[in-house]
């Protein structure tokens, strides 16, 4: 469990997911928050943006994760302040009923930076060690329940399509015939098409998207 | 050619626009990476790393060669940074260099506690004992938290990766070496040099290659379950020789002279003409690219502490290489082909790569720490000249501008912003998705 061990870092999908998150939150002018449906997702945002609020009250054991990362415990966005910037990590199918709280504590204009998982995000080691969501909201569905409630979508990426599985899995083939110089080349092409353009027809890990919640 | 004094002093001047800003909660020195393994382009808080261990010795070297007392401040300062970003359980903050932002870094926490042990031996050495303590104080107690306690592997007697994975990885193994033997001379005692540096090292002779060819010298990248991951990284082999001169020098033994004499042969043969190292050596191919431009300092460092053996090197080629490196910004930059990677073919006369105009704090201090050694001694070094840098260059075969001045580095392309770091802040507060290449 990652919260017990301050060491452990997650899959480079995730890596890439939460950076993005820490570089969109931070440039943030005014209020930004965050709301997490597990603590893996709190540790990892945490460590990013320390002084960073939560919609929610946060369980005592992210406090304590904090803690052991040299982080003071956290608080959330306080009262009826309207945030400038929401991020919303990987919400599960049940929680698209946060969504109305979503749209009240977001500014008229703000943005909501949403992970989603797709099709391909059941084959990553936090999903299957059950420290990411079980029951992801499906990309593709949460941003058609999103686009008719009120948001626009803005910009959207995808991380870990089918081209870079394919690379891994011909590195590992080089690999599995002692052609090590090739296997470096194909995890390079790898990294390289690690970032692809969003469709929700199209398999990937995770989706990054920016919605624009509307007057 | 500049004279090396300029060079460091202008080196030393960037170094310092790459700190946090004052009043942020993480000091140091912070900034991209671009590395073999991965980038970190994002996160470009202040790094707790191995960049440590080449700032503190710079400083001290210019400190000690100077004669100029305000080559200590620098030095401190870092040091204090270092006390302050340790964590409860002994690690250090975001010190994972190009993984950040997590702890527990190897080698970097090493590096970092090397940096730590040489500010505390340097302070006690002019009799400042109460200011050094601090310092030692924080080494010893990450290198028992995590090293000894939780990567020592007693049954392979050498120090792992990973708590939790038999490894073996001997240029960071050899960092930590160096580590233990600076606490030995704190501590006044050979305990730690011969439970547990001895060792490690023996095992790392293991995965080094003897037999004549390509790969005579050649040290392993690293081992995972017993097995030997067959890689051979000229800069990593260079990083092996200081712990193994050290070895030389505590026992006396031949055998970790003429291994670390072996390791710099396999350096000096894959040296070209240019004073450039290829990237990787298998046992039958090689992948040049990227080839490292200011780690260069490391191997210069390393063949320095083999020359009073006789021990002999062509140096002359690879420090021109080094110097050539600095921008007009005073950063040296990492290295040339990193748009290679994949194809591993280079056309000197293109555009370079986006990433092979970014200064590195984390690879700049290897050069630093070297040059500072060859300014002139008792010589104050001249004031720094510092010009901003505006290099074309390209992005996935997009033609683009790199950008630095004492206060952002940016990318642009076509008017548009694809990279803004303003110096000093913990994240980018532009990274375009095709700039996101980790």
């Amino acid at each position: 469990m990652i919260l017990a061990d301050p060491l452990r870092r997650p899959g480079l999908v995730y890596q890439y997911a939460f950076d993005w998150l820490a570089v969109q939150l931070s440039a943030t002018s005014g209020h930004a928050a965050a709301l997490v449906s597990t603590l893996f997702h709190g540790v990892e945002l945490m460590r990013r943006l320390s002084a960073l609020p939560f919609l929610e009250p946060l369980p005592p054991e992210l406090i304590r994760g904090g803690l052991a990362l040299g982080v003071s415990p956290l608080h959330t966005l306080a009262g009826e302040t309207e945030a400038a910037a929401l991020a919303w990590l990987e919400p599960r199918r049940a929680d698209a009923a946060q969504m109305p709280t979503i749209r009240q504590r977001l500014q008229p204009g703000g943005l909501l930076y949403l992970l989603a998982a797709g099709p391909l995000a059941r084959f990553l080691a936090e999903r299957q060690q059950n420290e990411a969501a079980g029951d992801p909201w499906p990309a593709a569905e949460a941003l058609t329940t999103l686009t008719a409630a009120g948001f626009r979508l803005q910009s959207a990426f995808a991380l870990h399509g089918l081209e870079a599985v394919a690379w891994h899995c011909l590195g590992e083939g080089c690999a599995r015939l002692g052609q090590r110089h090739w296997r470096d080349r194909a995890h390079f092409a790898m990294r390289r098409a690690f970032v692809t353009p969003f469709s929700p027809y199209r398999p990937f890990a995770i989706a990054c998207l920016t919605l624009e919640r509307l007057p | 050619m500049k004279q090396i004094a300029q060079v460091v002093a202008n080196l030393a001047a960037w170094l310092e626009t790459m700190r946090a800003a004052p009043g942020s909660a993480a000091q140091g020195y912070g900034g991209p990476v671009v590395h073999w393994w991965q980038n970190c382009l994002s996160f470009t808080g202040a790094g707790l790393d191995w960049r440590y261990e080449g700032i503190i010795s710079g400083y001290l070297t210019l400190w000690q060669r100077t004669g100029e007392n305000r080559w200590l401040a620098p030095a401190r300062c870092a040091g204090d940074e270092l006390v302050k970003g340790q964590l409860p359980g002994g690690n250090f903050r975001d010190s994972t260099f190009e993984l950040n932002p997590y702890p527990g870094g190897t080698p970097h926490e090493a590096a970092a506690d090397l940096g730590l042990l040489r500010l505390a031996l340097a302070l006690r050495d002019v009799g400042n004992e109460s200011a050094a303590t601090p310092y030692a104080a924080a080494a010893m107690r990450n290198l028992e938290a995590y090293f000894l306690n939780r990567l020592w592997d007693p049954t392979a007697q050498s120090f792992r990766d990973h708590p939790d994975m038999p490894s073996l990885v001997p240029n960071k193994a050899c960092t930590l070496v160096e580590a233990l033997f600076a606490a030995a001379c704190w501590q006044g005692t050979e305990e730690w040099i011969t439970c547990y540096g001895l060792p490690t090292l023996e095992s790392v002779l293991q995965l080094q290659v003897m037999a004549p060819g390509w790969l005579y010298g050649a040290i392993a990248q690293n081992q995972i379950r017993g097995q030997v991951v067959e890689a051979y990284f000229p800069y990593y082999n260079a990083r092996c020789i200081p712990a193994l001169r050290l070895a030389y020098d505590h026992t006396g033994q031949e055998h970790w002279l003429a291994s670390a004499a072996a390791a710099l042969a396999f350096i000096q043969y894959h040296l070209d003409d240019e004073g450039r190292l290829p990237q990787v050596v298998y046992r039958r191919d090689l992948n040049r690219y990227p080839q490292w431009i200011a780690p260069l300092g490391d191997v210069l460092r390393a063949a320095d502490l083999l020359a009073p053996y006789g021990v002999s090197f062509t140096g002359e080629p690879v420090v021109a290489a080094l110097l050539a490196g600095q921008q007009p910004g005073g950063g040296i930059v990492t290295g040339r082909g990193f748009g290679s990677q994949i194809s591993q073919r280079f056309r000197s006369q293109a555009e370079p790569d986006f990433r092979d105009c970014i200064p590195v704090a984390g690879w700049a201090d290897k050069a630093f720490a070297y040059l500072a050694g060859r300014v002139p001694p008792d010589q104050p070094l001249p004031p720094p000249q510092l010009q901003p840098v505006k290099q074309p260059c390209r992005l996935r075969h997009r033609a683009a501008i790199w950008q630095e001045t004492e206060t952002r580095m940016s990318l642009l392309a076509n008017g548009q912003t694809l990279y803004h770091w303003q110096k000093g802040q913990p994240w980018a507060a532009v990274v375009a998705p095709e700039v996101m290449w980790k």
